[in-house]
């Protein structure tokens, strides 16, 4: 293994900032108060769909808990935002065109005053036909949600591989299915938090917040002031969770807050509860997702067409590049001659969708993994086996063109490991022939649909025994490093390096809660012979260091690694010359920096402690501060026809998750999840093994329980009561499995974990649930009602049993 | 409710023994919210600020401390948490139906905080020890005392409706005597929700039941979440009684509870849903019971 080289790297180090947010001292935003501090409270309307005719505020404007009241006439620059396409208001001034959407914000000292007076503005609207289906988006009587773009499409990604229909000819067989996903929360344990203070003189406004994205933030509220981009800092506070979802919601709350600060003159906080945070913040896109697979007797895929449709909601927002991720990778990892998608991203009343970890992938991957373990089903093989046949192997060719390679191209090595590890072929077959008797589900609905005595004879009793059925299911992929062809990808790191041998660092990625601050000092410390806790974390604000761009795409590691890495080796290169001047050795002198000491690498004896070192070179005036910069390779992308290198790398992983169905209640139970990632080189063996345990859970949550589901726009699930995630009584035991695959980029070959540990849970559950009932469920979430009677049931608002 | 003050009640109180809370009782003839662990009153926000009196019953020792072991049964403090009970030797060894229900109840911190007065109290038909409490025949025990007794109740006397209860006014759960049910006693609970753990029951089942000589001589069958009152299934339980315990009687019996309940729709699960994972409750306990 190549981890012997390292002293720190790989091995298990506990998070810096762990023990302050364990012990509740950490400072979230809203922890965060200023003298003569100011509230914001938003003034919503009951529609999805209506033109505004008027707001009328005669019935507040001299109480005296209101200080001020801003709406879109407060804004002096841009009125719209959003980060591909500018359609999304800070304050609606046209229409409404969902329920989350907000007209005014009543400022004042007491929340709970304003919270009563916004009852009170009466918004006079026209209300318009309402869109829900997305699938209705792109019909010619369809209500236009943003009328001046002339229609619903909010982005149409094709790709064409080949040719399909000559694909299907050659084909032994043929499989059509349409799968759904629902709209998810991102269920951050912190709802949104931000203060705006206004700056004295002309030195603008500082913005403290629960904020993912500092840099795309300060973009949107210099806009919305109208304001150069160094007039407005935004600083992190610690933030509680995010997961994609702390990004436009957090810009247009800032510009909210920022906009009420200036008009006001003093610190404005915004700051939502539960239900409000899930009403107006958006969410993972609702996919529908049609699959056509030709494939041969031997299994080989010789063809597949996809078409999909994104619900985007009511905004566009990410919609653009969270569908392009998923036209790059729909196919999964499998090499296919012959292929064409249409991926569809489209304008509903619903509320809108954007980034959430998974980005685009979670979906594809739950319809395309299932419809392979039908193909081996057809075919008598098992999962594993078909996977084999068509699994990248080095120098495959991606349905985008591009060949994989100069990297190790693990999915079989993560699949072979998995397999192994769980005995997963000699299960899975087992659990195909258990007993084949099943309810009868469709005399059990007569029955329930007629109540009446009925009677079951002997032969359909069904022993409590064979109740409980296990079943092993496996899901593999293979996922685009950082942001690929959607944009700039470079990172800033600043490492300064004290008198004393202790060090500062701030890369301009921000700590989401994934450990990134400890990643990084791990990194400077191996490179400098330090431990990380000589290495204290800055907070993060944007007038520090360079625009680093967003902390998305499971790109910090990579990026900000590589960056901290060159920052780091930068430093030791001056530290080595200073050395060779003092000691008097030749150019060619190797150095060895590890304990907190130096040395020439021949020379073992002759050690000078680190700190010793640094003072030296502070008393020579040597630089000890410097900006690491990491930028990735150039990638191309012909939008026509979807062909190009997407990314620059890729990593693989490998899930198999095994579980038990109560064929009479229709609980599911995970039971233990085995999960084998190539993430490249692991930095923290802790910070990993996290990445796998939160993601492995947030994936069961996709697959098993969690959705959002709308009601004419509306939101059922405002809170926690309704919207239910996994608590760890809902998961067993999960076994992280490291496959560390070679690789050129980011710090020695670490490259991206967060994403895949999340993208492949459900796919795996669902073809468990398929090994253990002989059914296959093509709509998730895998819910009680879903398995049982094969379909959702909505309940109704009423609260008959509080 | 950090202050200790929430913003509309006029005031708070917290009575040190059972005479003051009944002194306090007899001045307070309306509006008095009592609360034990509050694990209901304080996630509703909208209700705890807008309860004109509370009062705190955790430091009156009759009803937050009482465990009484009798010969024929024991006497629980409405507002002893349920971890106490989880805990208790004697309880675990005659009651294992009400310490495994209350083992499931919320997570272990709900637990710790939680009690039956209050889940009577709040009266919703997703209150988990109902369904037990009714197949155990608990009496509960209502304050203020008159002429130095509490007045002894049902619990279907009590619970009336979702969120709806008997106790008007000043009247307070202060302790439920639960008699023991026989050694041998066959007995099942089960909840349905969506998840392990800080899951509001979907469907619920209570079974406890005896035989002699092979026929079932006792069968008490409560479901929970199906019916706006706790109440058990007298019909199916009449199918039951006196009869062998066979395979197709327990398909008889499914059938029957699935007629006998009438579930409503609402937030948490639908009639098809409820009406049918009922029947398959009772079929999983009466097979459990063939079996062992």
């Amino acid at each position: 293994m190549k981890k012997s080289k390292f002293n720190i790297v790989g091995k298990p180090v506990i998070r810096q900032d762990g023990l302050e947010k364990v012990t509740g001292q950490a400072k979230f935003a809203d922890d965060i108060n200023y003298p003569n501090q100011l509230y914001g409270v938003m003034v919503r309307v009951p529609v999805a769909h209506a033109k505004i005719r008027s707001i009328d505020y005669s019935a507040i404007e001299n109480h005296p808990a209101l200080t001020t009241i801003c709406d879109a006439n407060d804004i002096p620059g841009a009125k719209k935002v959003g980060p591909i396409k500018q359609d999304q208001p800070i304050f609606c001034y046209q229409k409404i065109v969902t329920p989350g959407d907000v007209v005014a914000m009543l400022v004042g000292e007491s929340e709970e005053e304003l919270l009563r007076l916004r009852e009170l503005v009466n918004v006079e609207y026209e209300p318009l036909p309402v869109l829900t289906d997305p699938r209705k988006a792109l019909e010619p009587d369809a209500p236009l949600i943003h009328p001046e773009l002339g229609s619903n499409l909010v982005i149409h990604h094709p790709l064409r591989k080949g040719d399909v229909e000559k694909g299907f000819a050659e084909s032994d067989y043929i499989l059509e299915q349409t799968y759904t996903t629902p709209f998810i929360e991102h269920a951050y344990i912190e709802p949104e938090a931000v203060i705006a203070i206004p700056r004295e003189g002309n030195k603008g406004v500082h913005i403290v917040g629960s904020i993912q994205n500092p840099y795309t933030t300060r973009k949107v509220v210099a806009a919305v002031l109208g304001w150069p981009l160094a007039k407005v800092r935004i600083q992190q506070a610690e933030l509680g969770g995010s997961f994609g979802g702390k990004d436009d919601i957090m810009n247009i709350l800032s510009a909210r807050a920022a906009v009420a600060a200036l008009k006001t003159g003093r610190p404005v906080k915004i700051r939502y509860r539960r239900e409000e945070s899930i009403q107006e913040s958006y969410k993972r896109h609702a996919y529908y997702m049609h699959y056509k697979v030709g494939f041969t007797r031997e299994g080989k895929i010789k063809a597949m067409k996809i078409d999909i449709i994104a619900d985007g909601g009511a905004y566009s927002s990410m919609t653009p590049f969270v569908t392009w991720r998923t036209v790059v990778q729909a196919t999964g990892p499998y090499e296919i001659e012959n292929v064409w998608t249409d991926v569809r991203g489209v304008y509903t009343n619903n509320p809108y969708a954007g980034a959430m970890r998974g980005f685009g992938s979670p979906q594809p991957i739950f319809a395309q993994e299932s419809i392979m373990d039908e193909i081996a089903v057809q075919l008598g093989m098992t999962p594993d086996e078909i996977r084999r046949i068509n699994g990248f192997r080095s120098g495959s060719i991606t349905a985008t063109g591009q060949k994989l390679e100069k990297h190790d191209v693990n999915v079989l090595t993560v699949l072979e490991t998995a397999v192994r590890e769980t005995d997963f072929a000699r299960r899975w077959r087992e659990n195909q022939q258990q007993t084949k008797k099943r309810l009868d589900l469709a005399a059990l609905e007569e029955a329930a649909a007629n109540p009446g005595p009925f009677i079951l004879h002997k032969e359909d009793f069904l022993e409590p025994e064979e109740v409980l059925r296990k079943g092993i299911g496996l899901a593999v992929s293979f996922r685009g490093t950082s942001l690929g062809a959607e944009g700039v990808d470079a990172v800033a790191a600043y490492l300064s390096l004290q008198q004393d041998g202790s060090a500062y660092l701030l890369s301009g990625l921000a700590e989401n809660g994934q450990g990134m601050r400890t990643t990084y000092s791990i990194i400077a410390a191996e490179v400098l012979g330090l431990r990380p806790e000589d290495i204290y974390y800055l907070d993060l604000d944007t007038g520090y260091v360079g625009d680093s761009g967003p902390t998305v795409a499971s790109r910090a590691t990579l990026m900000g690694g590589g960056a901290t890495k060159v920052a780091a080796e930068t430093l030791r290169q001056r530290l080595e010359k200073v050395l060779r001047r003092h000691w008097n050795l030749p150019e060619t002198t190797n150095f060895v920096f590890a304990d907190r000491t130096v040395y020439p690498e021949n020379q073992p004896d002759r050690k000078i402690a680190f700190a010793e070192l640094c003072n030296l070179a502070y008393w020579e005036g040597v630089n000890l501060a410097t900006i690491g910069w990491y930028s990735g390779p150039k990638v191309h992308w012909d939008e026509s026809v979807g062909q190009g290198p997407a990314y620059f790398t890729y990593v693989y992983g490998c899930q198999v998750a095994e579980v038990t169905v109560n064929l009479s209640t229709g609980e599911v139970y995970v039971e233990r999840v085995v999960a084998v990632h190539d993430p490249g080189t692991v930095i923290n063996l802790l910070g990993a093994q996290g990445q796998v345990y939160g993601g492995v859970t947030q994936g069961a949550g996709y697959g098993l329980w969690e959705e959002i589901s709308v009601d004419q726009g509306f939101i059922r699930e405002l809170n926690f009561d309704q919207y239910l995630i996994p608590t760890s009584k809902d998961i067993g035991e999960i076994v992280p499995i490291f496959v560390e695959g070679e690789e050129r980029y980011g710090a020695w070959g670490a490259k991206s974990l967060g994403e895949p540990t999340l993208e492949l849970t459900a796919a795996a559950i669902a073809n468990a649930v398929r090994n253990a009932t002989g059914r296959r469920f093509h709509h998730l979430p895998l819910n009680l009602e879903e398995i049982l009677l094969g379909r959702k049931l909505y309940p109704t608002s009423k609260r008959g049993s509080v | 409710m950090k202050s200790n003050q929430p913003l509309n009640s006029e005031k708070v109180f917290r009575p040190a023994n059972l005479d003051e809370l009944d002194a306090l009782a007899a001045q307070t003839a309306e509006g008095v919210t009592y609360v034990a662990g509050a694990t209901d009153l304080l996630v509703q926000e909208e209700r705890w600020k807008s309860a004109r009196i509370l009062v705190d019953l955790t430091a009156v020792k009759a009803l937050h401390a009482t465990l009484e072991v009798r010969e024929n049964g024991v006497l629980i403090g409405a507002a002893v948490p349920l971890s106490r009970l989880i805990r208790h030797p004697l309880i675990r060894e005659r009651l294992p139906i009400l310490v495994e229900t209350c083992r499931q109840i919320g997570s272990v911190q709900i637990q710790n905080r939680a009690s039956l007065g209050g889940n009577i109290a709040n009266a919703s038909p997703a209150g988990d020890t109902l369904p037990v409490l009714s197949v155990l025949e608990a009496e509960l025990r209502i304050g203020p005392r008159q002429n130095g007794e509490f007045e002894k109740l049902s619990l279907d006397q009590v619970m009336l409706g979702p969120g709806q209860t008997s106790l008007n006014g000043n009247r307070y759960i202060a302790q439920i005597f639960i008699p023991f049910p026989p050694r041998d006693a066959f007995w099942y609970f089960r909840k349905v929700g969506q998840r392990q753990a800080l899951a509001i029951s979907k469907v619920s089942l209570a079974v406890l039941g005896k035989k002699k000589e092979e026929k079932i001589e006792e069968i008490r069958i409560c479901p929970g979440s199906v019916t706006p009152q706790i109440v058990r299934a007298q019909k199916t339980e009449s199918l039951l009684r006196g009869q062998p315990l066979t395979e197709e009687r327990i398909e008889k019996a499914r059938a029957a509870i699935e007629c006998e309940v009438s579930p409503i729709t609402d937030i948490r699960s639908t009639t098809e849903y409820r009406r049918r994972i009922t029947g398959e409750l009772l079929r999983e306990a009466l097979y459990l019971w063939l079996r062992n």
